[in-house]
Formats: C-alpha cells, sequence, structure tokens
C-alpha cells in the first residue's frame, strides 16, 4: 500500500469519526429538546386589596386578618378597613387596571412569567400624573405593599401579589 | 426618630439589619431628613467604590487554566477507576452500578455506531461481571490509545451526559397541570431586608432567593418615597409620603 494511499485513508476514518460524534451529539441534543416539556406559563393571576388606614376610630376588619402581620410592620394607624379586593386572570403583556379611591387607577402589566416568578410593572396614577412606578419581580410567596396615598382622613394601603398559571395539560 | 436616633442606627440600617420597626422608622426619617439620606448616600458610594475595587482585583485573576486541571483530574481518576475494576471482582459500591453503567453503555453504544467494536476481554478479567462496570474497564483500555481514537469516548460521554439531562429533566420537576392558586398572604424566612433611600430613581439588585426583587422605582418629583422589606412576610413594602404637611402623623404605636 503506497504510503499516500494509507494516509487518505486515514484521514477519511478519522474524519468519519468525526462526524460520527458530532452526528452523536446531534442526536443527543435533539433528544434532550423532545423530552423537555415547553412550559411556559403565558397566564398570570394578579391580585389587588385596597385597604384604608385611618386614626379615626378603633377598627380592625376581620377580613383583613390574613394581612395583619404585614400590616403590624407598616406606620401605625389605628383602624384599618378593607375597601376592595380583586383578582384577575391575565396574559403576560395584558394590562390590568384597578380603580383605587381618590381618582387613581393602578395599573399592572405581567411583562414576564418564569416557573414561580412574574415580573410585575406596577404603575399608580392620580388623575394624569404617576405617582409611583416600578418593576417588580415576585416570588410564589412575595407580595409587594404600595402604601401612603392620603384618602380622607387616612392613606390607602394597596397590597399587590402575582401567581403563573401552569398551562401544561 | 430624631437624627441622633438615626445616626447611631445608619450602619446597620444600611446593611438591612435592623428589625422591621426600626427598620421602618428610619427608613422614613431618611427620606424626610436631608442630612441623614446625605449620609446614607456617602455609605452608598463607598460601598459602590469597595465593589468596584474587587471586580478590578478579581477580574485580574486567571481562571483560564481551571478546566484543565479538572479534565486532568477526572482522566487520573478514571483510569484508576479502571485499574481498580479488574482488580477488585465484585468489590462495588452502589455509585458505580447507576450513572457510570449508563454513560460506559452509551459511550460503547456510541463505538458501535460508528464502526469500531469494543475491546475484546482479556483473560486478566478474571471473571469479573462486566455489567457490574463496564465504565471503569472501557475507559481504561481507551487511555493509551491515539488522540484521535478519544473522540468516540467523548462522544458517548457526551451522548450519555445529554440523554441523562434529558431524562432528568423530562422526568418533570416541574409542576404539571396545577389548578391556578391565588397568591397567599404567607410568609417565610427570606434574604436580608435592605432598605433603600429616596432619590428619583432607583435601581435595585436583590439576591436571587428573595421573593421580591425590586428592580426599578420611578416617582414624581415633590414626594418623599421610602422602601424596605420585611423578610418575615415576604414583603417589600414602597411607601409614597404624599401627606400634607399640616395634617396629623400617625401614631407612632398601636
Amino acid at each position: 500500500m503506497k504510503p499516500a494511499a494509507a494516509g487518505c485513508r486515514r484521514f477519511f476514518r478519522e474524519r468519519s469519526v468525526a462526524v460520527a460524534s458530532a452526528a452523536s451529539s446531534l442526536v443527543a441534543l435533539v433528544a434532550l429538546v423532545a423530552v423537555v416539556p415547553v412550559e411556559a406559563a403565558e397566564r398570570v393571576i394578579v391580585q389587588v386589596v385596597t385597604v384604608f388606614a385611618t386614626n379615626t376610630g378603633e377598627h380592625f376588619d376581620s377580613q383583613l386578618a390574613a394581612m395583619r402581620r404585614q400590616l403590624d410592620k407598616l406606620p401605625h394607624y389605628r383602624s384599618y378597613q378593607l375597601m376592595s379586593r380583586q383578582s384577575r386572570d391575565v396574559s403576560r403583556g395584558d394590562p390590568v387596571d384597578v380603580e383605587i379611591p381618590g381618582g387613581r387607577i393602578l395599573r399592572i402589566v405581567p411583562k414576564s412569567v418564569g416557573d414561580d416568578r412574574v415580573l410585575l410593572n406596577v404603575l399608580l396614577r392620580q388623575d394624569s400624573r404617576a405617582v409611583v412606578r416600578t418593576d417588580v419581580t415576585l416570588g410564589p410567596t412575595g407580595t409587594v405593599l404600595v402604601g401612603g396615598p392620603r384618602h380622607g382622613d387616612g392613606v390607602l394601603i394597596i397590597w399587590i401579589g402575582a401567581q403563573p398559571v401552569s398551562t401544561a395539560p | 426618630m430624631n437624627c441622633r436616633d438615626a445616626e447611631r442606627l445608619l450602619d446597620a440600617f444600611f446593611d438591612g439589619e435592623l428589625d422591621g420597626r426600626l427598620m421602618r422608622d428610619a427608613a422614613l426619617h431618611v427620606t424626610r431628613c436631608k442630612r441623614c439620606e446625605s449620609e446614607v448616600g456617602d455609605r452608598e458610594r463607598l460601598q459602590e467604590l469597595l465593589v468596584a475595587a474587587v471586580d478590578d482585583e478579581v477580574s485580574q485573576v486567571d481562571v483560564g487554566r481551571v478546566w484543565q486541571g479538572v479534565a486532568a483530574a477526572i482522566g487520573s481518576s478514571a483510569a484508576d477507576r479502571g485499574a481498580r475494576s479488574r482488580r477488585g471482582a465484585g468489590r462495588r459500591n452502589g455509585a458505580d452500578h447507576g450513572w457510570l453503567r449508563l454513560a460506559a453503555a452509551s459511550s460503547r453504544s456510541t463505538g458501535w455506531l460508528i464502526g469500531r467494536r469494543a475491546p475484546a476481554r482479556t483473560a486478566d478479567d478474571g471473571g469479573f461481571d462486566e455489567s457490574l462496570d463496564p465504565a471503569g474497564e472501557w475507559l481504561a483500555r481507551e487511555a493509551p490509545r491515539s488522540a484521535s481514537r478519544s473522540w468516540p469516548l467523548a462522544a458517548g460521554a457526551a451522548l450519555a451526559a445529554s440523554l441523562v439531562a434529558a431524562l432528568l429533566v423530562g422526568r418533570g420537576d416541574a409542576p404539571v397541570g396545577d389548578a391556578p392558586v391565588v397568591p397567599q398572604i404567607a410568609s417565610a424566612p427570606t434574604a436580608p431586608s435592605r432598605a433603600e433611600p429616596a432619590s428619583a430613581r432607583m435601581a435595585m439588585a436583590k439576591p436571587a432567593a428573595s421573593q421580591v426583587q425590586v428592580e426599578s422605582v420611578d416617582y414624581s418629583g415633590g414626594r418623599s418615597l421610602a422602601m424596605w422589606t420585611e423578610p418575615e412576610t415576604d414583603t417589600t413594602v414602597i411607601w409614597v409620603d404624599d401627606e400634607d404637611p399640616t395634617a396629623p402623623k400617625p401614631t407612632s404605636a398601636r
């Protein structure tokens, strides 16, 4: 056998080994993609609870019992009253508008949704002015409270939570 | 809280080490007191300088040879295991029987796919049950061969690793078909809290484990804003102080 022919044969054998290796890696990747379920939650349940806090009277609304620990951490008021509780099922990117007393609108837009985390864009407007805007990522038990907007002789406290909705069958 | 109290607590406040009530009081004071806000700002700038200095030092560390060391360690470990396998007739621990067998089977099958035979057994196997740990035998025999022949082994290992990863992920750690759950007002211990002084725009980075991560906050001018985290209740509070200065202040304690 001529040396050149042997070299060519070895070259092509090694090339075939490399090609086969690449092919097996490709097969593995395809298997990985095929096996991993595509489960991107696109829907979110957004919950908004509005509480009126004042120093007039001594009353704690029993409907707020579950929030008591959170309210205890805020600037203290003598009286807490549930004003509204809303829960909306929305798609990613769709805005949720919630009316807040005092001519305010709370707009929440789920910007991205992970397996258990949701990135929300929250905008509180009063009339035409933006009071506060924030981007916040919430985990399964995480909540954000927006407090302080004045209402009557007290303030409003807005509780915001969100949970992705699994869409897998 | 007055300035004297606040100054005493500023370091702990900045580090997020105060309990919830003190954190709240300090945050509210800082938003209303220019001097204390400036103190917090000084600490922020100092921290930024420190972070920048540490980043510079870390960026100069050469980690390019780490993987070479790891690969060398893995290679010698595999060779040692192969040698032990030939000698060790019957003494096998449970870990060898699972993942290694799968990886070896994959590498062997890959060798078959590309037209190469697996190495023939020899007399020095001494009756060792090949099915118990073919990985060591395969790897040990492959070690002295030419570099070009290590391709099938690498491909097999990649195939095995990918298949194992696919099986693990596909087995479904993520919840499937869960009913929609309305978030509960619950609490669990999380990352340490960190209060942020007010400014026109703030961008923050919280620990990944935190249940609430505030990416940014904008608020209209003329208002003061305080923000703090309550780890006990997984809650971040954004307090917009738009009170009329002449209005009565809320009580300091219930």
